[in-house]
């Protein structure tokens, strides 16, 4: 017989413990921490600044020498066998025409003088071009000028040793009041040093302007036309994203990400690993909360820990990058927003709760402080590597990168940064992000606390990889999530690594049969077979009952205007919401790539075509998606949920076909994951889902085949149009008759089992 | 009532397999204290860590009040306190927050759970170090501060594994009055402890474990007659000379071979 537990206090602990005070008790634990204090607050509060100092100062030793108003000033030495004072002439004759032209730039930016059409001056866009001074070049005056005799090799030595940047050798008549010159001037610098190269930039600009506007005036002055023979004028476009330089905007993000990565290492460290070793985590496990919520409460800290550390690592940067005036610098024309920044922290919050699972995976399996830092300073080193490929110039958020972590986040930052971030692509990268997040903590949640680890017997990571000894009916949900993320990049590369080995349609169909088969029957197979998953339990082979089965043959054979009309009706959608231009070129290009692909329906072999566009994808996506994934998910969640995950997922696999990324077809193929999965659940089996399937994809690969056929019939719609409303009625009508009758059929059979 | 049944655990590595518990069976009674002895590697912790139901059992199970630890884990841990040698305490916080963290963990409520701290704190005379954090005390108060853990939500049974290691005699002789104590409560305690001279003065029946099997049973005297000798102490060196037969003196259930 049971009794109750005899003292009074322990009679109310028959409910759930929530997770909040195990998730305060860790804060508590991790923010008094003074190790935690450092990288969260001092970090911040001391890189950004130091780093901003020693940029600064290695940007602009390369640039020339700064004073106090930010200007640059070059070392300039004027040689010559003249009076200083004329020397002193020709710098003020140089540096009053530049200034003289400056002036005139600037007025006629704000618009107080336009330049007349046959002006003696030359027009505004040249002079702007030859008195750009990217760098905040000082007036020529205000340079650090020197002038001595002339001495070649002096000037030589001079540039070699950094004694100045450049040597100017003057030489003929100095200027008098009626005329000046002829004069040679000879600029000695050194190509090897990028300040000296500049200053004899900066110079020859001023004597360059100097004779076009001495000349004009001559030629007036000869009552000679002024005007140019070729008169160029320019016209600036906006220019595609700079290729071949690696970018701040790329840096800015990967700093935080590391700061992100440095913020949650610590205490996840702290959390698992220093438990143990202080022996306060089989204290914790032998409380009857489940291992599931410790982890939670552990993840909920180490979240929070990174995120603040994010935040204040974000708030540094923002304060340096003003308080230094540094945003023109780096961003150059994007002015770095507070919604900019706002944004890059919504990714870094999403990659955070990605990066503490992943921690909080690995510091599980470790026993003490030190176990858990050597291994993590592998993985941090390798977190260094998507870093260093998101920096490299030019890359795109598309194709694998679009799903490898890390490398999506940064690109996507990136762009967010440029200003030239793309709808789906970063769809894409947070799906897939959300994905591993969830597999990572699902992952945690099942090593956390095992028996192998916590008592330390040996070789825990090979006991991890030891088939369980007995056979479960379904997939762990860790288990399923796992193989889900697993797919995701392998699906990605299969993809990429279609186009590349065959270029004939016949290979690609049978190679896309083939990638299909490996990745959502064979991997879901083989994960099955090491975990023990039953495979009548765990993928829903069983027989559904006759009456459901022909239901969904026939459903897969009169759903298919449906499912069109559903996309026609998705792109008018996209027309109300993203502007009809934006909405035409992705038209163009879907209808771009429908065409090839009716042209790939037509020119290979029917069964090559049956198989790897309706049998193929019928079996082994219903084997996953609605067999081990939903069916992990039935089993320790409410059905709908299990439903909408698995439809979702399903949706998002298919927005990736080939070369394009058809994010039209999202909604409407998770709308029809979820009436297959709604159909595995009612009738426990994936067997009517996969005849639906199967026969739905083959009428639409039928009717894009023999299109040109269809088309002569006179009742047929051709390509241009849509399906006629009567087709789309009938279709949902017959469609919503056959579900009711499966609803029907299987409400008697659910009934007996409950 | 506490009934351990034929409790059996192999640990198995990637070249060796060690038995560490085989068919350990015995009970212990409202109100006793049972005296689990044993060698080093004897067995002792990993059987009270299956009867609390953090390792599974490759055989058997305990039962606690009718629950049982392979099948209601959770039931068993809110019933039981458990200490043991290796158990630490949370560096930041206060032995007062830490208690509250158990209670809370426990599911006390707040009325509950203050009063019961405020009765622990009188018990184990926490009063002076209660708000300091744990970092900045003595081995011996962080003790304290864990049996006052162990006991926050009043637990019937209290499994203590080597409640005194690393206590001077002063520390320990708090602890063993303490657990004297308990019997009073009605509690039921398993104790492992190498300070046979303290076990022999509190526990009411012993059971030996040698090599993962039990190989004594009984009350003090029982064990005196079977063996011949007054103290535990002669007893385990006999016990470690011997060859490893398992010898029931008497137990609750009867006599087994």
């Amino acid at each position: 017989m049971k009794h109750a537990v005899t003292s009074g206090s322990a009679k109310k602990n028959s409910g759930r413990v929530s997770i909040w005070p195990l998730a305060v008790k860790e804060l508590r634990e991790t923010l008094r921490d003074r190790r935690t204090i450092v990288t969260l607050i001092l970090m911040p509060l001391i890189v950004y600044p130091i780093l901003s100092l020693v940029f600064r100062t290695f940007l602009f030793s390369s640039l020339g020498e700064l004073s106090e108003d930010n200007l640059i000033r070059y070392r300039i030495v004027l040689q010559a066998d003249w009076p200083e004072k004329s020397l002193s002439e020709l710098i003020t004759a140089l540096d009053g025409i530049a200034t003289l032209q400056r002036d005139f730039e600037e007025s006629a930016e704000v618009g107080e003088a336009d330049p007349p059409e046959n002006s003696d001056v030359p027009a505004g866009e040249e002079i702007k071009k030859q008195l750009s001074r990217p760098a905040e070049e000082a007036p020529l005056a205000l340079h650090e000028i020197a002038f001595q005799a002339p001495d070649p090799k002096l000037a030589d030595t001079m540039i070699s040793v950094g004694d100045a940047d450049l040597v100017v050798v003057v030489t003929g008549r100095p200027p008098t009041q009626d005329q000046i010159g002829p004069i040679d001037v000879k600029l000695v610098y050194s190509e090897d040093l990028g300040r000296s190269e500049r200053a004899a930039s900066f110079f020859s600009r001023h004597v360059d302007l100097y004779n076009r506007v001495e000349l004009q005036n001559r030629l007036v002055t000869n009552r000679l036309s002024p005007n140019l023979v070729l008169r160029r004028s320019d016209q600036k476009i906006h220019a595609e994203k700079p290729q071949g330089t690696i970018s701040f905007t790329t840096i800015i993000p990967l700093v935080l990400v590391l700061m992100t990565i440095t913020g949650a290492v610590y205490p996840a460290i702290d959390l698992t690993a220093g438990e143990r070793e202080r022996g306060t985590l089989e204290t914790l496990i032998a409380t009857p909360v489940s291992r599931i919520r410790i982890l939670v409460g552990k993840l909920i800290a180490v979240l929070t820990v990174a995120v603040l550390t994010a935040s204040l690592n974000v708030i540094g940067m923002m304060s340096t990058v003003w308080a230094f005036q540094l945003d023109k610098l780096l961003m150059g024309d994007t002015p770095l927003t507070f919604l900019i920044f706002a944004r890059i922290f919504g990714l870094l919050i999403l990659f955070a709760t990605f990066f503490s699972a992943l921690l909080l995976v690995v510091t599980s399996f470790a026993r003490s402080f030190k176990e858990a830092q050597a291994y993590l300073i592998p993985i941090i080193l390798l977190s260094f590597a998507p870093g260093l490929i998101a920096m490299t110039p030019g890359l795109q958020l598309s194709g694998p990168l679009a799903v490898c972590p890390m490398v999506n986040i940064l690109l996507l930052a990136r762009d967010i940064l440029e200003g030239n971030a793309q709808l789906i692509p970063a769809a894409i990268a947070i799906f897939s992000t959300i994905v591993y997040a969830a597999a990572a903590i699902g992952l945690a949640a099942s090593i956390f606390g095992a028996d192998s680890i916590l008592y330390g017997s040996q070789g825990s990571w090979r006991e991890m990889l030891v088939r369980p000894a007995e056979s479960v009916d379904v997939a762990a949900p860790a288990t399923s999530m796992l193989v889900l993320a697993l797919l995701l990049p392998v699906n990605f590369v299969l993809i990429a690594l279609m186009g590349k080995i065959s270029d004939s349609v016949d290979h690609q169909l049978l190679l896309s049969a083939g990638f299909t088969i490996l990745s959502f029957f064979l991997i879901p197979l083989l994960v099955a077979w090491h975990q023990k998953i039953r495979i009548g339990s765990g993928f829903g082979v069983a027989w559904p009952g006759a009456v459901s089965l022909i239901a969904a043959i026939l459903l897969g054979l009169v759903m298919w205007p449906t499912v069109m009309s559903m996309i026609t009706l998705f792109h008018s959608l996209i027309d109300l919401v993203s502007g009809s231009e934006a909405s035409e070129r992705w038209q163009q290009r879907l209808v771009k790539f429908s065409a090839e692909q009716a042209v790939r329906f037509r020119e290979s072999p029917l069964p090559i075509v049956v198989l790897a566009m309706s049998i193929a994808p019928s079996i082994c996506e219903e084997w996953f998606f609605r067999g081990m994934l939903q069916r992990s998910l039935l089993k320790h969640g409410r059905a709908v949920w299990a439903i909408i995950g698995s439809a979702v997922a399903f949706g998002a696999f298919h927005t990736l076909s080939g070369s394009v990324v058809a994010f039209d077809r999202l909604i409407p193929t998770a709308l029809m994951g979820g009436v297959l999965g709604w159909i595995a659940w009612r009738t426990g089996s994936i067997l009517p889902g996969i005849a639906l399937h199967m026969l739905h994809n083959a009428t639409i690969a039928l009717l894009a085949r023999y299109s040109p056929q269809l088309e002569l019939l006179d009742w047929f719609p051709d390509a241009t149009e849509s399906i006629p409303g009567s087709w789309t009625l009938t279709s949902v009508i017959a469609t919503v008759a056959l579900l009711a009758l499966i609803w029907l059929v299987t409400a008697n059979s659910r009934q007996r089992q409950h | 009532m506490i009934v351990v049944q034929n409790l059996c655990k192999r640990f198995r590595t990637s070249v060796t397999s060690v038995v560490a518990v085989d068919r350990v069976s015995f009970t212990v009674a409202a109100g006793e204290v049972y005296g689990l002895l044993g060698p080093n590697g004897a067995g002792k912790t990993t059987t009270m860590r299956m009867i609390l139901g953090l390792i599974p059992p490759d055989q058997g199970h305990a039962e606690i009040d009718g629950f049982r630890s392979d099948t209601q884990p959770n039931e068993i841990k809110r019933r039981v306190g458990f200490v043991s040698a290796s158990a630490g305490v949370y560096q930041w916080l206060t032995g007062r927050e830490m208690l509250t963290f158990f209670a809370n963990v426990y599911g006390l409520d707040a009325a509950r759970r203050e009063q019961r701290i405020e009765q622990l704190c009188h018990l184990l005379e926490l009063g002076s170090f209660v708000e300091r954090r744990c970092s900045t005390l003595s081995t011996g108060q962080k003790q304290r501060i864990n049996l006052a853990r162990a006991m926050v939500h009043d637990p019937p049974l209290m499994i203590l594994d080597e409640p005194t290691l690393g206590l001077d005699v002063v520390g320990s002789q708090t602890v063993f009055n303490w657990i004297s104590s308990l019997k009073g409560e009605g509690k039921s305690v398993i104790l492992c402890t190498h300070q046979l001279e303290q076990a022999q003065r509190v526990c009411d029946r012993f059971g030996l474990l040698h090599h993962a099997k039990m190989v004594r049973e009984g009350t003090l005297d029982q064990l005196q007659q079977a063996t011949g000798r007054i103290d535990l102490v002669d007893m385990f060196i006999d016990l470690l000379n011997s060859r490893n037969e398992p010898i029931h003196v008497n137990t609750m259930q009867g006599d087994r071979t």
